[in-house]
């Protein structure tokens, strides 16, 4: 715990800022949803398991949108399934976060020009951070998660 | 009910030719049979193709009781429309091929013989633009339903084009 040790023997205050408390709480308890599309999914499913272990950051699998704080959209979406995508997105509540993961969300990847494609997730939700890669390696996809907490940390109550 | 063991049952195909050919010769039926390669493809006319379906289901010395697939293709003078049935009893398959005009494809459905057949016969309607006379529920089964191109069909050409945003409506 580092400096709190031994300060609270007796009752004592922490001054801090509003801001500061809860993105320390937001950005270091991100559930995001056990939402995998395609073949990023994978890596998706291997960065949350125990070799890379996301759960060190506190970052979890949660099963319902109601509850995660963030989607990984990790694949292409066809316009068929788009507005699934749009529907999961705004089922989450607020403050929601949302991670491109893969050249096919971030841009429609190899199949940019197909009749059936969204070139990007980002034409239907806003998106935070966009994770490079065809399928991205777990250890790109952590980075991005990591960059998702700096983005949460700047953060202030009066903007949003 | 009775149960068969279909483990041990190996298909032989001739024997499947020639009943198909007799019966359908009695039943009054124009086919052409063409055996490539262990496979029994059956070329038939457009009109019979739902006659030919229920000879080879309903008899019960053939009885092809399911539908592996149908599919379609553009041969750019004519499309063609390749049912593909199996016999469970007698381990045989066949390929049914009919021609359909290029101008205006269309084709009975099989979907009264085959419920199996509803999804394969939306498909080959969005993805070739072929008519399915006949059938119960023809919606878009792949695509969103509001582009006006058939994307197998041969003429179809991929251009980059900026694609439209699908408002939440349209799901459900």
């Amino acid at each position: 715990m580092g400096y709190l040790d031994g300060r609270f023997k007796k009752p004592n205050i922490i001054t801090l800022s509003y801001d500061k408390l809860m993105n320390a709480a937001r950005s270091r308890s991100i559930w995001y949803l056990t939402f995998g599309i395609a073949c990023c999914a994978i890596e998706m499913m291997a960065t949350g398991a125990s070799h890379y272990d996301l759960d060190r950051f506190g970052m979890f699998f949660r099963a319902s949108p109601r509850q995660a704080d963030l989607i990984i959209i990790s694949g292409w979406i066809t316009r068929k399934y788009a507005p699934v995508v749009k529907r999961i997105y705004e089922q989450m509540a607020e403050p929601r976060y949302v991670v491109a993961m893969g050249s096919c969300a971030i841009s429609g990847g190899h199949c940019y020009d197909s009749y059936n494609i969204v070139q990007g997730i980002d034409k239907i939700i806003p998106v935070d951070v966009y994770v490079q890669g065809c399928p991205p390696r777990p250890e790109a996809l952590y980075r991005g998660l990591l960059e998702m907490k700096k983005v949460i940390n700047r953060e202030t109550i009066v903007v949003k | 009910m009775e149960i068969i063991d279909y483990t041990n049952i190996k298909g032989d195909n001739r024997q499947a030719l020639k009943l198909i050919a007799g019966k359908a010769k009695k039943t009054g039926i124009k086919i052409e049979l063409e055996p490539v390669w262990g496979q029994v493809n059956v070329l038939a006319q457009t009109r019979d193709i739902a006659a030919l379906c229920r000879l080879l289901k309903e008899d019960g010395e053939l009885s092809f009781e399911y539908i592996r697939s149908i599919t379609g293709s553009d041969f750019q003078d004519r499309y063609e429309v390749v049912y593909s049935l199996y016999s469970f009893a007698h381990g045989w398959s066949v390929n049914i091929k009919v021609k359909l005009d290029h101008d205006k494809p269309e084709v009975e459905s099989i979907t009264g013989i085959y419920k199996g057949a509803v999804w394969f016969e939306r498909e080959v309607w969005e993805m070739l633009g072929i008519d399915i006379k006949g059938h119960p529920d023809l919606r878009p089964l792949l695509l969103v339903g509001d582009q006006d191109f058939h994307p197998l069909r041969k003429s179809f050409e991929i251009k980059w084009e900026e694609r439209k945003y699908i408002p939440t409506e349209k799901f459900e």
